[in-house]
């Protein structure tokens, strides 16, 4: 046990005895003034370690340290400050604004206090308070982070109060970048088949990896409408396209459609939602995809949450000589999601599985007993990505992820069972210039690895992304 | 005559422990913080001034004066604070440690506001824990409300209707009159302007449930060093966390046309024939 701890305990213990117990009787009086010494030096070294313990990212050990010494040293301004902020980032705002109440009723002028009060106040959903007391705040003499963080919590409930229950929001989009694998094709023009022994096989020219430069747009909305406190409909749409320079014949439409309803009590957060899409390619209907999904997320504190998903997805080709590409997709994982202590900084991560069973039962050369030529798949990955804040305006982010594949049937035309490895990684920066406006150049890099040389793959796409939001 | 003097003996030893073990169960609270003029006024009319550590007894009445105010922590662990320029009276408490039916918590409010955060009387028997005001009964059905009743004659009264309200931060409340309920959910508020008219629902009135006062001007910000930003900052700091699901499409479904080869046949008996393979 942290020894701050034990002496937490011990100075708890005595401080709850006495809270509905007679006081104890005085002792002598050098042995008193000796004793009082020491506890003032155990309090203080506990104040210390409360305070190192939230600014190490460990608020709820030190609410545990601090929480029995409550009722003995509430009214102690110090004291008050720092159990309202181990309740307040712990994830107890109801907690935290009894403490800071007590900091503001002896000391109206603390900036610190009232800054936390009204995060207090927007924890438990007190939009009108919190504004209230984030805007007196702002007038005081504060870093101009803070002042810069309130206006996004003002920003925020602004947007809250206009909508009412019914809250939308939008995005457009506009791109521009270079892609070094427009077809997601290797780089081998001549390959070599082992059902057909006759030499090597030279790719088609548009299953050959090739460059291009391209443009894209993108837009998107969502709606969500709080029903009461507890449940929420969402529904949303986004729509992208991306046109090379020169390689029409991979140009992209697509079209996503969203909807779900999440309840949400206490720290426990469900949602059911359905997802649909319809994608182009060179300006023909390419696939569709249709699925469902859940999750359950469970938030530890405001640092730290996990959840678990499912997902149910088709995949169903548009052009007959993909149809036998056609599957069904199972997924399931579970996440994790923590916050730096200073909330500028998140990483995350999840681990997943999944299968895909082909469905096609059309039968062609490379499929003759129907289903794809690779037949049905387990996959497993995990993907890590962090995010932090530089500056005021700017997030920095990156992350990336692994798959593996296995397929289960034999390749008729390769005699092989494919295997993939499947890696991306993705970097960026993200500048809000102005209030809605934000500019995002991006690095992406990715990888398919696999035993059938007509599969592999690498490709690079650097772009520039300006973004303007809406509501 | 020895035998009436050992009865008597006896007869007041029982009524000593039996006043003592009384005064013991009514004690329903301690005072953790009390700021500016907070008085402890008794069941017999006796009032002094309130100090932290000090204890609350059934019955008794908490005032306190303009821009003061004072934080109990109640024997059930539940904690209630007293709001500047109001008087709260602590009815009824008992509670011996068990949740058995017979534990009780009852307030009446007279004036000015009060918030309370319940503890373990009300978790299982609800009725049992109650405030009463002029106009409204409240019950409880969650953890932390506030509620403030507006008298005839008082700064607010110039303001707002007189009547009770009560606001809820988490858990809820249900607001009864001679004449309806309404349950009232966080961040919602009730309100009672009468003992026989209905109580509502209306939109929070800040100018009631705000309660730190506002800063002096020219303040300087005191000991403790703002915190720029902080972990509970994430939900409006613009992260957006990488989705929860894994990613959105496996790499199988990045085919994204058909595979096509070509390969050459005959030559030397036949002529060489291009064949075309979909791979």
């Amino acid at each position: 046990m942290h020894p701050a701890m034990l002496m937490a305990m011990v100075l708890g213990l005595a401080s709850a005895g006495s809270v509905f117990a007679q006081d104890a009787a005085p002792q002598e009086a050098p042995s008193a003034q000796t004793a009082a010494q020491v506890d003032d030096a155990a309090y203080e070294q506990t104040l210390r370690d409360a305070d190192a313990l939230i600014k190490d990212g460990k608020p709820g050990k030190a609410y545990a340290l601090l929480e029995p010494l409550e009722f003995a040293h509430a009214g102690e301004e110090h004291f008050d400050y720092l159990i309202g902020i181990a309740a307040l980032d712990s994830g107890q705002p109801d907690k935290a604004t009894f403490a800071l109440e007590r900091v503001l009723a002896v000391n109206p002028d603390s900036a610190a206090a009232r800054l936390d009060m009204a995060r207090a106040y927007y924890q438990l959903g007190d939009f009108s308070r919190a504004k209230t007391e984030f805007l007196v705040v702002s007038q005081q003499d504060i870093p101009g982070t803070a002042r810069a963080n309130i206006e996004k919590y003002l920003d925020e409930i602004e947007a809250r109060e206009s909508g009412s229950n019914t809250r939308l929001s939008g995005y457009l989009e506009g791109t521009a970048g270079h892609d070094s694998n427009v077809n997601f094709s290797t780089s081998q023009s001549q390959i070599l088949v082992n059902a057909i022994p006759v030499g090597p096989i030279a790719l088609a020219p548009a299953n050959i990896e090739t460059a291009d430069s391209y443009r894209g747009v993108a837009a998107g909305g969502e709606i969500r409408h709080n029903l009461n406190g507890n449940w929420q409909l969402d529904a949303g749409a986004d729509w992208r396209k991306r046109a090379y320079n020169f390689q029409n014949q991979f140009d992209t439409v697509g079209l996503d459609g969203r909807a779900g309803v999440a309840y949400a009590a206490g720290a426990e957060r469900f949602r059911m939602g359905i997802a649909d899409g319809r994608n182009r390619l060179g300006g023909l209907l390419s696939y569709d995809t249709a699925g469902i999904n859940g999750e359950w997320r469970h938030v530890f504190s405001p640092a730290n949450q996990a959840n678990v998903f499912l997902q149910q997805a088709k995949y169903r080709f548009a052009d007959v000589l993909m149809k036998p590409n056609d599957f069904d997709q199972q997924t399931a994982g579970l996440g994790w999601v923590h916050v730096s202590v200073d909330g500028r900084a998140t990483v995350s991560g999840n681990l997943y599985r999944g299968t895909e069973k082909d469905v096609s039962n059309l039968v062609t050369t490379a499929t003759p007993s129907g289903g794809r030529a690779d037949g049905p798949k387990r996959f497993s990955g995990f993907r890590l990505g962090g995010q932090v804040a530089a500056g005021d305006r700017t997030i920095l982010f990156l992350n990336g992820g692994v798959q593996v594949g296995n397929y289960e049937r034999l390749n008729p035309m390769f005699l092989q069972l494919r295997n993939d490895r499947y890696s991306d990684l993705t970097a960026g920066a993200s500048w809000s210039f102005s209030k809605r406006w934000t500019l995002r150049p991006q690095l992406n890099f990715s990888r398919n690895s696999s035993n059938i040389v007509i599969y592999s793959y690498i490709r690079k796409d650097v772009s520039l992304t300006i973004r303007r939001d809406f509501w | 005559m020895n035998t009436v003097k050992s009865i008597t003996g006896v007869l007041a030893a029982c009524l000593m422990l039996m006043g003592s073990q009384a005064s013991y169960a009514a004690i329903a609270g301690k005072v953790q913080f009390a700021n500016g003029s907070v008085q402890l006024v008794n069941v017999s009319g006796k009032s002094h001034a309130l100090r932290k550590g000090d204890a609350i007894s059934e019955s008794d009445t908490i005032a306190t004066g303009k821009d003061s105010s004072a934080q109990v922590r109640m024997a059930d662990g539940g904690l209630i604070a007293v709001r500047p320029d109001s008087e709260l009276k602590f009815d009824r408490f008992a509670f011996s440690g068990e949740q058995d039916g017979n534990e009780k918590s009852f307030f009446r409010l007279l004036r000015g506001g009060m918030r309370a955060i319940t503890g373990m009387i009300g978790r299982v028997h609800k009725s049992n824990y109650r405030i009463t005001t002029q106009t409204a009964t409240i019950g409880i059905r969650g953890t932390d409300h506030e509620t403030y009743v507006v008298v005839p004659g008082s700064a607010l009264a110039a303001t707002v209707p007189t009547g009770t309200y009560n606001k809820v931060n988490t858990g809820g409340t249900v607001m009864t009159t001679g004449n309806g309920a309404v349950n009232i959910q966080p961040n919602q508020m009730g309100f009672s302007g009468a003992p026989n008219q209905a109580p509502q629902l209306q939109p929070v009135n800040l100018s009631i449930f705000t309660v730190p006062s506002a800063p002096a001007p020219q303040a300087k910000t005191g000991p403790n060093q703002v915190r720029a930003s902080v972990v509970v900052d994430n939900v409006v700091l613009g992260q957006v966390f990488i989705p929860a699901t894994a990613a959105a499409t496996a790499p199988g479904s990045n085919i994204r046309a058909p595979i096509r080869g070509q390969y050459q046949t005959g030559g030397i008996t036949a002529p060489p024939q291009t064949q075309t393979i979909v791979f």
